[in-house]
């Protein structure tokens, strides 16, 4: 998340670890251990080809002194490993064993002298500074070794130290921009895994306290508006934790709305029930399913007396969807009442508008259900 | 177990202050016999006390509901009495043997109602998850899942009761008994019990689990 802000004052802190971080920069710790043994074994070994010890053992010396302090500062202060001042005298000083490389040999020599130990340092500028820097630095690299190389020619011609320095050159860069590459990646891993967790606990917990608590209200309150906010807040607690949002306007969001509006209003209960597989229909069939609902359930709570509303829509089986608003009411006779208080209108008017077919059904002590096709 | 008698019940829940508030809402017609507050427990109360009825939180400590009901979804019926609405969670309840479920925010008096109805062997079904199931069939009628499909008969009595339709009313819709509409429902959750105990099973064939 806060990959690539760079501090450039030498003892503050870029940003604070990750975890990833830490552990890239143990693997930077380790392979410079290991590259400089194998390097200081190198110069043990091949001390015959030597012309400048002194200054090989000093170059090899200040290299230790880096790799030790690098070390001390993981164990303690790991976040001074971030700083780009620390990144650029690790850097500086690869450089410099590279260049010294060829000052320091007479001519051909078993193993160059830092070996791999500045493939460390591009770890550490991959990690800190980025793909785009490490391989900036990697560039900067591979020059000092061909500067190395080419002092160290020993009248063998470019074909030959020409094509060392270039295989240098090569891993150089491909070691920046992997390092750099894995270390972006590990943290967006990171901080989407944490992110998840969080998410995820705070559901269980939500599960455990809110919900219960929300749940105790509605059942034992007698105070219908004060169930009825219960009610809201669960729903809305829900739809956070399932990361449905509300803003994106839908076919479960919409007719939860207006249940919700209508649950409210009446204070009946309105169960919203929509299958899995439910089509999405259009923004001018939801404006009229929206509205042919909220009608539904005005007429249910005013002249209905219901106390349970169901809203339930699942696909059709030729095309578009069914919706289905049944109530536990008082229901009415077909026969006698012809037209419900411009129920029938009110709601038929709708859903023919956008080419759809109404079907009311009711008796006397049965409750009513208004049932739609949309296409 | 005649109707007269005190339905005997095992409340299992992680949370006392709920199990001494459904207690306190289920009345004189239930007899609470144990309580648990994890699977574990649960399923040691239940195969102590062989209640009548088991209301069973789904998420609890040490396997929780789908524990409780695949233990002992044979020998008495275990009702989900949850908070959570995470689908699968539900449906793989009512896979392994649990006989309903109901939603904590249920109000004490249709509570009531409905557990008397689950003791005397009737369904509990609320539409949503009527709907769920719905859609899981639909799922095999697709071919996107093997397993055997639902009836005419069986689909319409499930639309309906996702419809928010009593049984009763679906009877009058229908025409057909009451008890029939009961036994289609039965008849469905073995289905599902079947489709989904033949998918788990070919899911580990086909990854060589033993």
């Amino acid at each position: 998340m806060a990959v690539g802000r760079l501090s450039w004052h030498p003892l503050r802190v870029a940003r604070t670890l990750t975890s990833t971080d830490r552990s890239l920069f143990q693997a930077t710790v380790v392979v410079r251990w290991l590259t400089w043994t194998w390097a200081a074994i190198g110069l043990a070994i091949s001390t015959e080809h030597l012309v400048h010890a002194t200054t090989a053992s000093t170059l090899m010396g200040v290299a230790l002194v880096l790799t030790a302090v690098t070390t001390v500062f993981w164990r303690t202060e790991p976040a001074r490993l971030s700083t780009v001042v620390m990144v650029v005298i690790e850097l500086c000083i690869a450089a410099l064993l590279l260049v010294g490389d060829g000052y320091v040999y007479a001519d051909s020599r078993p193993q160059s002298l830092p070996w791999a130990w500045p493939a460390a340092g591009l770890v550490a500028a991959g990690v800190v500074l980025g793909r785009r820097w490490a391989v900036v630095a990697a560039v900067g690299l591979s020059i000092a070794s061909f500067i190395g190389e080419g002092l160290n020619d020993g009248g063998n011609g470019f074909g030959e130290w020409g094509v060392t320095a270039s295989s240098k050159a090569g891993l150089y860069i491909m070691t920046a921009l992997v390092a750099g590459y894995v270390a972006q990646r590990l943290r967006k891993a990171e901080a989407e895994i944490s992110e998840a967790r969080a998410r995820e606990e705070i559901a269980v917990r939500l599960h455990d306290g809110v919900l219960q608590t929300l749940a105790v209200i509605q059942r034992r309150s007698s105070d219908t508006e004060l169930a009825a906010l219960a009610r809201d807040q669960e729903r809305d607690l829900r739809d956070y934790l399932a990361g449905t949002t509300s803003t994106q306007p839908g076919l479960t969001t919409s007719l939860r709305e207006v249940a919700a509006l209508h649950e409210r209003r009446h204070g009946t209960r309105v169960e919203v029930v929509i299958a899995d597989d439910a089509e999405e229909p259009g923004p001018v069939v939801m404006e009229a399913l929206a509205g042919a609902v909220g009608e539904a359930l005005a007429n249910a709570g005013k002249h209905a007396q219901a106390e349970r509303v169901v809203v339930y829509a699942e696909p059709d089986w030729e095309s578009g969807l069914f919706v289905s608003i049944k109530d536990d009411g008082i229901g009415f006779d077909p026969e006698t009442v012809h037209k419900r208080i411009g129920l029938k209108e009110s709601i038929t008017g709708r859903i023919e508008a956008v080419g759809g077919r109404v079907e009311i059904s009711s008796r006397p002590g049965r409750g009513t259900e208004v049932r739609l096709w949309a296409p | 177990m005649g109707s007269l008698a005190a339905v005997r019940v095992v409340i299992a829940d992680d949370h006392q202050i709920w199990r001494a508030g459904v207690r306190a809402d289920l009345g004189d017609n239930f007899e609470v016999v144990g309580e648990a507050g994890d699977g574990t427990e649960a399923v040691k109360v239940i195969k102590a006390t062989e209640p009548d009825l088991v209301l069973c939180d789904l998420n609890m400590p040490n396997g929780g509901g789908i524990k409780v009901a695949t233990e002992c979804g044979e020998m008495t019926r275990v009702v989900m009495l949850t908070v959570s609405q995470a689908e699968r969670d539900l449906l793989e309840a009512i896979a392994a043997g649990a006989c309903g479920y109901l939603l904590k925010s249920t109000p004490s008096d249709e509570l009531r109602n409905q557990l008397w109805k689950a003791a005397q062997g009737e369904p509990v079904f609320s539409p949503s998850l009527a709907a769920l199931v719905l859609t899981e069939f639909r799922r095999v009628s697709k071919a996107e899942a093997p397993g055997e499909a639902l009836s005419g008969r069986e689909r319409e009595v499930l639309q309906h009761v996702a419809r928010g339709h009593t049984y009763k009313e679906i009877g009058e819709e229908l025409f057909i008994a009451e008890k029939t509409v009961e036994n289609h429902v039965r008849n469905i959750l073995a289905k599902l019990h079947l489709n989904r105990k033949n998918e788990l099973m070919r899911y580990a064939i086909e990854h060589g689990i033993e």
